[in-house]
């Protein structure tokens, strides 16, 4: 019996990792990211501000202010936005979703790839200085 | 009822495809044979919450004309 398996079967929540391919381990605490944001309001909430908190690339993507403009939309359907460096590749993924929310907007399609460009970008710039 | 028959789609994994084809995404389903990402772990553990997290892998899609590669879903265990 595999070791992940729950006794009250999987849950209808859904996440999806937008995967950018390379060892994300060899620059693992450079590339880990996430955001943070200020909100105002409850029912209809607003974000204020958004940034980035993590290793060297938050400069980078702190520095992006079509992206910036881009997630204080996106941010109200996707929660949060984490970087995930894993073993074979990098994850950028939100919160989990229920089932009726699993569709993406092109705004949050836009964001996230502009996400994984610089990724991409950063993860090369790192490859070259190390050679 | 007649005519061509009509149905609730309720495979999120074909949800998300024709979403993808509908904001003009070039997307299909991946071999699950030939990808490492569908093995686990697919947390680094960097975040809290993510160390102890089950997960199900539902598949992945192949994305092209885009930064990344592939969207990966996984189910909440």
């Amino acid at each position: 019996m595999s070791e992940l398996t729950t006794p009250w079967g999987a849950l209808p929540y859904y996440q999806m990792h937008y995967i950018v391919l390379g060892n994300g381990k060899v620059f693992a605490e450079q590339l880990v990211a996430r955001t943070r944001k200020r909100t105002k309001g409850f029912v209809h909430k607003e974000i204020l501000d958004v940034w980035w908190e993590g290793g060297n690339i938050v400069s980078v993507l702190n520095q992006d202010a079509q992206l910036k403009s881009l997630l204080k939309k996106v941010l109200l359907e996707e929660g949060e936005i984490y970087i995930d460096p894993t073993e074979n590749c990098i994850r950028i993924y939100s919160g989990w979703k229920p089932e009726r929310k699993i569709e993406i907007s092109k705004d949050a399609l836009q964001a996230y790839n502009m996400i994984a460009g610089h990724v991409k970008k950063f993860m090369s710039e790192l490859t070259v200085s190390r050679i | 009822m007649e005519g061509a028959e009509e149905y609730l789609e309720t495979d999120v994994r074909k949800i998300f495809l024709n979403n993808l084809k509908n904001l003009g995404v070039d997307a299909e389903f991946a071999d699950p044979d030939k990808l490492d990402i569908e093995k686990p772990p697919y947390y680094s553990g960097f975040f809290a919450g993510s160390i102890f997290r089950m997960v199900d892998n539902m598949g992945a899609i192949g994305v092209k004309g885009q930064n990344f590669d592939y969207i990966h879903i996984v189910r909440r265990g």
